[in-house]
């Protein structure tokens, strides 16, 4: 087993009892001091698993190894694993100060080094001073960040956060994602991060896991999640806006909007049905008078612009693209359209890829 | 997860001794009837008396045993005229009672929740405060003033002397030296509406002070008169206060052998006075209790008609609390 | 004028509501043996009162069944929540409707099934059944005012508290108990005034010369009126008045303070 490995997570199940599976044999390795983020929408089991390394949740079937040690049959207070609650479950008759010592207290640990504990724990976490406020008194923010402090002052060896950030508001959500990131740094913990938002994932983590149906589709880093997902689902959710039905002709080659494109993707057969994503910032507008031959035509249908770059809906005969460009083209002018062969993501067809391409596709008759 | 169940075993244990067994008890005293085993005196040759029993068995003792048997005898008892009429007179007082209490307090919410009263919490103390003292009390003081010598005869009596005019008035109506307040369906109306005012009134206030005020000046706001924006707003929104408000005074109302017993001074008996007195004087448990599976029933019915929305609005989800 | 004919009515509502026991109290000092005459201020009810053992002893067993039954009861009741709440959805239902069945029942049928299970296991009536009575009619107004607030309660809070390492029995009585504890307190106090208050189910249940308060003054009333019972009454409208002054003194001061608080938020200008 590698050292590096803290929890390592087998073929884990979860079958409700009225028969529903919300997790379908989950296996995910996390290292020490990773940041691991749990993306996928609501009901993919992202919460259910992180449920079941909490303790919350026992698993129907599987492992949960804890350095080495399977933990899944062991209630939350024997685990050396604390969570960040969606709602923060604050205890609302106890002040900032008595909820960060909370653990400490139950351990009977010695008051005066709690009480430094706790004082170095709300400067960790930006609340100096707040000690001896009432729960009820604080902001969406820095209950938050009392939940934090109340966590980590147990040194976990991982934190568990499930959609920590629900609740706040856009700004409020920016700067807390660069407060996580930082306190994760600081503390050197594991943490793992349960949202619904792609955007969250991406920025703050090491490595993103997309789930959906009880299942892990992808595994890992923001970069490989956002430049080659594996399949039309993963592209959807991370918010690709150009998914494409597609013919593989053959290695390197692959046909898409009544053309064939040079890719660079292999290993899909001959004449196989496939589906494409192209970034709306890898589709370049070309003026009709370009020597380019045998790609897609269409008419510029709509103009936005977007601040750093110009979003427009391209029109060809079967479909309209979205496409950013710095450089705006009038509605109505004709243009061609070119891909270069490393920006085509050629995925294999999955079960939810008819239903993502005809709802992209309605979306923009 | 399941042992986080473990607690509703003793409580459930605890409903079912103090709440389900008695009731079924009721339900099998009513109906079944206790009659005294039947029995054949032998007289022998010598002069001693025995007893032969229905199994065959002889004894020297005169059997006292009694036997229960299942017979709906005591329902064709409940039916009779008598009976049935204690019914009707029951429902009538209660129904009686409940119309007056929402005619009274359904006011007294509304304007206690409206703006002219500064402290309306403080109000509505002292329209509870009365509940505190005890029941029998509540209505022992309206006995002391009402009774044939009571205080309020007095008064008259002392105004007669002092004024002649109003003397030969009263007279001229043909009203006697005392005038009989109690002991008739008024003084029993009258004895529970001042019990039960406060049950009224609790309720409808609560729901309409939690009615969300904006609602109001949303509906005046879009061209509702006062009145309409009552009509339209305030009275529907109250209404699951004045049926909490109708059951709370109706069913205790329907029942109560109390205050028949002191205000109507046993002239205006009312059913729960019978059941009272089969427990009791009369000591037939079995009729007692039919007829308090008919209490039951019409209580039962009454309430199932008030709210026939059965609403349940807890969690579907599960919650850990251990 | 609208809002004086609202002043009106509600002062003769009032009216309906305090003359009966102003005038009780009135007379609980009145020296006259007719008692409807006034015959001069004295405090010789209260004289009577006090040497009047049966009263005495009546009172005794109101206040200590009230406090048992009260204290008994917000246990079982407490408990009963909680476990009610755990429950899965269709057996939670039954068992909360058999629950309420005794506030849905009238008295009259609670006190005869009570009284015909204590035959069942020959228990003699007296002041063991009268207390058990009494838990088993407060239970379910426990139950009733516990519930709303585990609903309000945050979901996580137990999960939260079992994280921080602390044993289910632990996060419950360091946790979620103080979070309750407005409800099981008002819980606490709807027991005993019901229990204080009842006169119906103790009249079925009690025996063996045993006798609450409600039982001996029906006793009294059916024989005729008393003055001792005006004393009795002042008195306890007197203590009910202080407590209730004790009791809401805070909260009327935090209400003018929320009003206040209201004001400035609300007023624009």
């Amino acid at each position: 087993m590698d050292n590096n490995v803290i929890l390592s997570i087998r073929d884990l199940k979860v079958v409700f009892e009225d028969g529903f599976t919300a997790l379908g044999g989950v296996s995910i390795d996390i290292g020490k001091n990773e940041f691991v983020t749990l993306l996928g929408p609501s009901g993919c089991g992202k919460t259910t698993l992180l449920r079941c390394i909490g303790g919350f949740q026992i698993p129907t079937g599987g492992q949960i190894l804890y350095k080495g040690e399977d933990i899944a049959p062991l209630p939350p207070y024997r685990r050396n694993i604390n969570t960040v609650f969606q709602r923060y479950a604050l205890f609302p008759h106890l002040n900032v100060a008595q909820n960060v010592s909370f653990g400490p207290d139950l351990r009977k640990e010695d008051k005066k080094k709690t009480a430094s504990r706790v004082a170095e724990m709300l400067e960790l976490v930006g609340l100096k001073g707040f000690d001896k406020r009432r729960i009820s008194s604080l902001s969406g923010g820095q209950q938050q960040r009392v939940a934090i402090a109340r966590a980590l002052i147990n040194q976990p060896d991982v934190l568990l956060l499930d959609e920590p950030l629900g609740a706040l508001d856009l700004k409020l959500r920016r700067e807390m994602q660069l407060e996580l990131a930082r306190i994760q740094r600081e503390s050197g913990i594991t943490f793992i991060f349960v949202t619904h938002d792609q955007e969250e994932a991406l920025t703050m983590s090491d490595r993103v896991a997309v789930m959906n149906a009880g299942q892990i589709l992808q595994l890992g880093t923001p970069e490989d999640i956002y430049n080659e997902p594996r399949s039309a689902f993963v592209a959807d959710f991370i918010g690709a806006s150009n998914i494409l039905d597609a013919t593989m002709i053959r290695d390197e080659k692959v046909a898409f909007l009544g053309c064939e494109f040079d890719c660079v993707d292999k290993g899909f057969g001959e004449n196989n049905a496939v589906d494409v994503v192209l970034r709306p910032e890898d589709v370049k507008l070309k003026p009709m008078d370009d020597p380019a031959q045998n790609v897609p035509e269409g008419v510029v249908e709509s103009l936005l612009f977007k601040g750093v770059h110009y979003e427009m809906r391209v029109r060809t005969e079967n479909r309209v693209l979205i496409v950013h460009s710095t450089h705006a083209r009038e509605i109505g002018t004709r243009v061609k359209l070119t891909v270069a062969p490393q920006d085509i993501q050629v995925m294999s067809k999955s079960a939810e890829s008819r239903a993502i391409i005809d709802r992209q596709t309605a979306g923009r008759r | 997860m399941k042992k986080n169940r473990v607690l509703s075993v003793p409580f459930g244990l605890w409903a079912a001794i103090f709440i389900v067994i008695p009731l079924l008890l009721v339900v099998w005293y009513g109906v079944t009837v206790e009659e005294p085993v039947a029995y054949e005196e032998i007289v022998s040759a010598d002069g001693t008396v025995s007893y032969r029993l229905e199994n065959g068995s002889v004894t020297d003792e005169k059997p006292w045993q009694k036997k229960v048997t299942v017979s709906f005898s005591n329902f064709r008892r409940m039916v009779e005229p008598t009976y049935l009429k204690l019914l009707i007179r029951s429902l009538k007082v209660a129904f009686i009672t409940t119309l007056i209490c929402l005619l009274l307090g359904y006011p007294v919410a509304l304007i206690l929740t409206g703006k002219d009263f500064k402290h309306p919490s403080l109000w509505l103390m002292l329209i509870i405060l009365p509940m505190w003292m005890n029941f029998l009390l509540r209505t022992y003081s309206w006995m002391s003033i009402l009774e044939n010598s009571g205080i309020l005869n007095s008064w008259i009596a002392a105004l007669r002397d002092k004024i002649p005019a109003f003397d030969g008035w009263l007279t001229s109506l043909g009203v006697g030296k005392k005038i009989i307040f109690l002991y008739n369906e008024k003084a029993v109306i009258l004895g529970m509406v001042y019990n039960y005012l406060s049950f009224m009134i609790m309720p409808i206030y609560t729901v309409i002070e939690k009615t969300d005020k904006s609602l109001l000046e949303a509906a005046s706001d879009l061209g509702a008169s006062p009145v309409q924006s009552f009509l339209r707003v305030t009275l529907p929104y109250s209404l699951p206060g004045v049926l909490e408000g109708i059951t709370m005074v109706f069913v205790p109302a329907v029942t109560t052998f109390v205050i028949s017993q002191l205000m109507g001074g046993g002239k205006v008996p009312l059913i729960g006075d019978i059941i009272q007195n089969q427990f009791g004087k009369s000591s037939d448990w079995h009729f007692g209790s039919t007829l308090s599976l008919l209490v039951m029933v019409v209580v039962l019915a009454f309430m199932r008609g008030l709210n026939r929305i059965d609403k349940d609005d807890e969690p579907e989800k599960e919650v850990r609390i251990l | 004028m609208r809002k004086r004919l609202n002043r009106l009515y509600i002062g003769l509502i009032m009216l309906f509501l305090y003359a009966p026991i102003v005038l009780l109290i009135l007379y609980s000092f009145n020296d006259s043996k007719s008692r409807a005459n006034w015959g001069g201020f004295t405090l010789r009810w209260y004289k009577e009162l006090f040497h009047d053992q049966t009263i005495l002893s009546s009172l005794g067993v109101t206040l200590s069944i009230g406090f048992l039954a009260a204290l008994i009861s917000t246990v079982i009741g407490t408990v009963g929540a909680v476990a009610l709440f755990q429950m899965k959805r269709r057996p939670r239902q039954t068992l909360l409707s058999i629950v309420n069945l005794p506030m849905l029942n009238s008295e009259v049928v609670t006190g005869v099934s009570l009284m015909l299970l204590y035959a069942l296991v020959h228990l003699q009536l007296g002041y063991l059944t009268l207390l058990l009575s009494h838990i088993a009619f407060c239970v379910p107004y426990v139950v009733l005012s516990i519930m709303p607030k585990l609903r309000q309660l945050d979901p996580n809070l137990a999960e939260a508290a079992q994280d921080l390492g602390a044993t289910p029995i632990q996060g419950f009585f360091k946790v979620i108990l103080p979070d309750i504890m407005p409800g099981v307190f008002s819980g606490f106090i709807m027991a005993l005034t019901m229990s204080i208050d009842d006169f119906v189910v103790s009249f079925f249940t009690t025996g063996s010369g045993v006798s609450n308060l409600s039982i001996t003054i029906y006793t009294m009333a059916k024989r005729g009126i008393s003055p001792k019972i005006n004393a009795l009454s002042t008195i306890i409208f007197g203590c009910v008045l202080l407590l209730l002054i004790a009791v809401n003194l805070r909260d009327i001061r935090k209400d003018g303070d929320l009003q206040k608080k209201l004001e400035k938020v609300t007023i624009p200008y």
